[in-house]
């Protein structure tokens, strides 16, 4: 145990600024493990400055015109550039059609970071409180990733692969990350859930299609409960399969906060946090299926 | 009668004030927000040693070796010492010597200081003390300040746990209880609070040519840093020099003992090296290591009759002060005097105990031991209100300390303040409606939302009273060209209190605010002024203020008689003008006059003093008279509660304070909004959490605080009911808008709740605990 986190000063590393992505990934491709790349720097510094991360080449992909945008086709889907950060997402119009996404990022620390923090930093970030993978997951979002070598798809349920830990492999960067077109009579939400203007002790995300009076399909995902974010495969099933999908919510929250991994630490008891799956996923269903 | 009385008695008080009670936003804000003001962080030179201590990563234990053999050779490392390099006293204990400045053979809290290392990078230092192997032999420790009062418990020093016992005895208690109709019994606890100032704790030392040593540092008490850096040399005081920085909060601990600790580590380094250096600590560091809100355990007995009269009030206080006693045994003192709320009862009985466990030490914060005892004894009146049946307030009212009434330590309240208060925030927070509006939502809501609405009323007993002697010393000197300089060892730490010393100088001298300019505290340029602390600094500062300006401004007005051809009592002095009353043609500017002045050899230069009477009260009984004044409050605070996820939202808070005098209403403002948000902090988010001793709450990440978002509206008024002691009345009130919060909130969340709280904070596990229990009964 140390005291304190080394100081006010970060570590020795030399700044790179790409202008193209091909730029960018011959650097990476050069420097391997010894680099990092850098969307709004909001983590990374932090991890630096705690000497949690120490990379001897910071990659600043804010040079390269083509990562920064958030681009959506009807039919097919928003794709989200490395650098759009979380402000110019949360004004970006389309946005509202991915309701749980739109929740997460509109609700991220306060306006300042939101200013510099981008959306693929969140996800890549991978920390176990962030509040955009399980928005990103319950909307079957993907990941994608390039690399000299080519590129590659990965569902985001997939390249978070634990706390701090993401499926990339030395010299592969995130390009953008995919949402995909909504499905007919869908809806999403995502809620957060704290003591103030903190990081989430619990938060949850739902995708629901509805069929009628019956549940189609569901997703529910929960995030700061463990390591990674959490998928409740069974809660989900129950609601799918109950003819009366509203009398069967308290069941499928109990199952939820059964099936799921929670934890304990300072801010919460595991017991809490149970509790807290329980509540969140029958408000979460009441306003996606409302 | 008591109508034309209070408006005779206003009146007379009255006068004509051309500065005071003129909204001033502070002085330095505009430095402050553009950057410009200088903090110590920014006076670094270029080639100045790190230095940090190594501390320790057990709470109580044996130091058997340290192996500094590693750590010495890492590049750039200057110094590693231990107290064997102490010149002087090993001693950084503030007001008592309890406290090594580096531990000797024992450590006897998680964080403590053992040795320290310097070096030519932060860095290199960093690395040096993570390499540093300490052999520890663990010893027995105590945690619970309950358990460290059993005989047998582990001795954190070696003398016993309990550092003083303080007690009240007023008429006879037994009594008082027979004769009581009802009698409730309930303990009551609070937790450990970090008030993180946002600057961490920091001190830059540099030699002089003389074998002096010069800090500047952040800090409430330039003087207490001066004697215990000297001290810890082994030089005279005159060879420390001790300049306060701009400094990013104080709340108590910036007078405590880190202050000391950070410019004595760069003190010894420098002196050891001849080079500056700077110790600052981290926001972990601080957190684990300044001094804490003390946690409290209070039991309260208390008598009524059926009618809701108060005859008997029993009260056992348990403060648990950390390894150290820092200001443990005066924060249990204030706690005892305000330990039965602002009510006159006829029988009371009190013990206090202040004890040592082996937890971080607490000391200084803001409101001094106050915000416990009220949360303990208003909860009780609520309590008790229940039993009766009683409205909460009406109960209040009924035994609310007036004018002629008397405290539990016998003192004769001398005003009607209090009453003011209650009669305002009665009315303008809707009381009666609301309590019964919000009852009936609770009991036809099918939602997850519960509202309630609680009060607490309070009094504070001013500056230090008990707490040591309360003088002050301020400096005013007039340059030739008119502009006036003010300069005093009290300091400004963000709470806006040298603007208030500013605007009593301008308004003793007549001239605008803008030809009046504070110095930065220096050890070297004035007298010890006693510290700041106990909301001190408008009240019994402004009385030395004003005793120095009048002196200047008496020596211009014959001056300024003889240039306009007329007695010196007809001389007046008001925004920059110096004129005839019978004739206001007849006029100078402030500027000649000084010139005059200059011209015929007047020194403009003069210290104010002023003591505050003393203070008496029986060890044996606590009775006597701890203090001058009160500034008293009641605050009424709305809350909603989810009892599905345990959440407490504070949606509203409606107060009153008796200030005694508005010396500057936005700077009373800044306190009042930032003092109930502070105190809501404390009922409903902060939990400073040792385990085993080891702190595990070291950051914002785990320690979480109110920020804008959590905050209530707040509604408030100012009462001016003024004091005997203080500039102008005023009274004190930097502190006390923390005190009522914890208890108002809580109140407030046990009437949407419907059942009782005694622990403090409401955070939601244990608001759904509440909620459980509430399904029981
Ligand atoms: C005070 C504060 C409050 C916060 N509150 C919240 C909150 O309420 N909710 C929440 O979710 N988060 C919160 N955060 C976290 C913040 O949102 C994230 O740190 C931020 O989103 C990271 O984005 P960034 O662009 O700054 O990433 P960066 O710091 O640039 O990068 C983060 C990590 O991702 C990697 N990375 C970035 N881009 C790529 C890429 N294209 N390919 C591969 N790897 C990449 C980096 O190497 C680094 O390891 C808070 C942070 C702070 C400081």
């Amino acid at each position: 145990m140390s005291f304190g986190s080394p100081w006010f000063t970060l570590p020795e590393f030399t700044y790179h600024k790409p202008k193209t992505l091909k730029e960018a990934l011959e650097l990476l491709d050069k420097y391997g493990e010894e680099a990092k790349v850098m969307a709004g720097g909001v983590g990374l510094l932090a991890f630096m400055k705690e000497r949690l991360m120490a990379p001897s080449h910071v990659i600043d992909l804010k040079g390269v015109p083509e990562l920064g945008q958030a681009i959506y086709k009807e039919g097919e889907g928003l794709t989200i550039g490395a650098t759009v950060t979380l402000n110019e997402l949360a004004r970006y119009g389309p946005l509202k059609k991915f309701g749980a996404l739109h929740d997460a990022v509109r609700d991220i620390a306060d306006p300042i970071i939101r200013n510099r923090a981008t959306l693929v930093g969140n996800l890549c970030e991978a920390i176990p409180w962030v509040d955009t993978p399980p928005a990103l997951i319950a909307l079957g979002a993907e990941v994608e990733i390039r690399s000299l070598k080519g590129e590659r798809r990965v569902p985001v349920k997939d390249f978070i692969k634990g706390p701090v830990e993401i499926d990339l492999e030395p010299g592969e960067l995130v390009t953008a990350v995919h949402v995909p077109e909504p499905r007919r009579n869908s809806r999403s939400r995502f809620i957060k859930y704290n003591t103030g203007s903190e990081f989430a002790l619990v938060s949850v995300a739902a995708n629901v299609v509805m069929d009628g009076g019956r549940v189609r399909d569901v997703s529910l995902v929960y995030g700061a409960v463990s390591s990674t974010p959490q998928v409740a495969v069974k809660a989900a099933d129950a609601l799918k399969s109950a003819e009366k999908p509203w009398e069967v919510l308290d069941e499928v929250g109990r199952i939820a906060s059964e099936e799921v991994e929670a934890v304990s630490d300072v801010l919460a008891s595991e017991e809490y946090r149970r509790h807290l799956i329980r509540v969140l996923t029958l408000r979460v269903l009441r306003e996606v299926m409302g | 009668m008591a109508e034309v009385e209070k408006q005779v008695e206003r009146l007379l008080n009255s006068k004509d004030f051309v500065v005071i009670g003129k909204g001033i936003a502070r002085v330095d804000s505009l430095e402050a927000v553009t950057g410009r003001l200088a903090f110590t962080g920014d006076l670094l030179p270029s080639n100045v040693l790190y230095v940090r201590p190594v501390r320790s990563t057990v709470p109580h234990a044996l130091i058997k070796d340290i192996d500094f053999s590693a750590a010495k050779n890492i590049p750039g490392i200057v110094g590693i010492y231990t107290w064997r390099d102490i010149p002087g006293i090993n001693d950084a204990g503030s007001l008592i010597p309890d406290r090594p400045f580096l531990a000797v053979d024992k450590v006897r809290h998680y964080g403590e200081a053992m040795a320290i290392i310097a070096g030519e990078r932060p860095e290199a230092v960093d690395e040096a003390i993570g390499l540093v192997r300490v052999e520890y032999e663990r010893l027995p420790a105590v945690f619970d300040p309950v358990e460290a009062m059993k005989p047998d418990a582990p001795k954190v020093h070696d003398k016993g746990n309990i550092c003083r016992h303080m007690k009240i005895r007023k008429g006879d208690v037994e009594k008082g209880f027979q004769e009581a109709d009802v009698i409730i019994e309930n303990t009551y606890q609070t937790e450990f609070i970090d008030s993180v100032p946002p600057e961490p704790e920091i001190g830059l030392a540099s030699p002089d040519q003389d074998g002096g040593i010069t800090c500047i540092g952040s800090m409430q008490n330039p003087f207490d840093v001066r004697w215990k850096v000297a001290d810890i040399l082994g030089l005279p005081q005159e060879k420390v020099r001790v300049i306060q920085a701009a400094t990013g909060g104080g709340f108590g601990p910036k007078s405590d003992e880190t202050p000391i600790d950070v410019c004595a580590y760069a003190a010894l380094v420098a002196y050891k090296t001849g080079r500056s250096a700077v110790s600052i600590m981290t926001r972990d560091e601080a957190m684990v290591t300044q001094a804490k809100r003390h946690k409290f355990i209070i039991k309260n007995k208390t008598g009524a009759r059926s009618d809701g009269r108060l005859v008997a009030w029993e009260s056992t206080l348990i403060e648990d002060t950390g390894a150290y006693i820092s200001k443990g045994h005066l924060v249990i003192v204030r706690a005892i005097f305000h330990c039965a709320g602002p009510y006159d009862i006829p029988n009371v009985k009190a013990d206090g105990y202040c004890v040592l466990t082996n937890n971080t030490f607490a000391g200084s914060t803001r409101g001094f031991g106050a915000p416990q005892a009220f949360f303990a004894a208003e909860r009780q009146m609520d309590e008790l209100a229940r039993k009766l049946g009683m409205d909460p307030f009406e109960l209040r009212l009924k035994n609310l300390l007036r004018r002629g009434s008397k405290t539990i330590t016998s003192a004769e309240i001398e005003d009607d303040g209090l009453a003011m208060c209650a009669e305002w925030v009665y009315n303008n927070s809707e009381w009666v409606r609301k309590r019964r509006e919000y009852e009936e939502f609770n009991r036809k809501t099918r939602g997850p939302i519960r509202k309630g609405i609680g009060v607490a009323m309070i009094y504070h007993g001013n500056t230090l009273g008990p707490e040591g002697e309360d003088f002050a010393y301020v400096d005013v000197s007039v340059d030739k060209d008119g502009k006036v300089s003010v300069r005093t060892g009290l300091t400004d730490f963000g709470t806006g209190a040298a603007t208030g010393l500013l605007m009593i100088v301008a308004e003793e001298l007549g001239v605008t605010l803008d030809k009046v300019r504070m110095e930065r505290p220096d050890t070297s340029k004035v007298q010890n002024p006693g510290p700041t602390v106990a909301s001190r600094v408008t009240a019994i500062g402004g009385r030395a203020a004003q005793e120095a300006a009048s002196k200047i401004r008496e020596k211009l007005k014959g001056v300024a008689a003889e240039m306009l051809g007329c007695p010196s009592e007809r001389v007046v002095f008001r925004e920059g003008r110096v004129y005839d009353s019978e004739n206001p043609e007849n006029k100078v500017s402030f500027e000649e006059v000084v010139s005059q002045a200059y011209r015929i050899g007047l020194e403009l230069k003069e210290t104010g003093y002023y003591i505050a009477p003393p203070t008496k009260w029986d060890e044996e009984t606590g009775q006597g008279k701890p203090y001058n004044q009160y500034t008293y409050g009641a605050e009424v605070a709305e809350v909603e509660v989810d009892v599905e996820t345990g959440l407490v939202k504070v949606v509203r808070i409606t107060c009153a304070f008796d200030v005694g005098r508005i010396v500057n209403p936005i700077g009373l403002k800044d306190v009042v909004h930032g003092g109930t948000i502070m105190g809501m902090g404390q009922a409903i988010m902060e939990r400073f959490i040792h385990e085993d001793g080891i702190v595990l709450t070291d950051n914002f990440s785990t320690y979480w605080i109110p920020t804008a978002v959590d905050s209530p509206e707040i509604i408030y008024h100012l009462i001016e009911s003024p004091g005997p002691a203080g500039a102008y009345g005023a009274k004190a009130m930097g502190e006390i808008p923390v005190v009522p919060p914890p208890a108002a909130i809580s109140n407030a969340v046990a009437h949407a709740l419907g059942v009782p709280v005694k622990q403090i904070p409401l955070t939601p596990d244990r608001v759904l605990e509440l909620v459980k229990r509430a399904g029981e009964t």
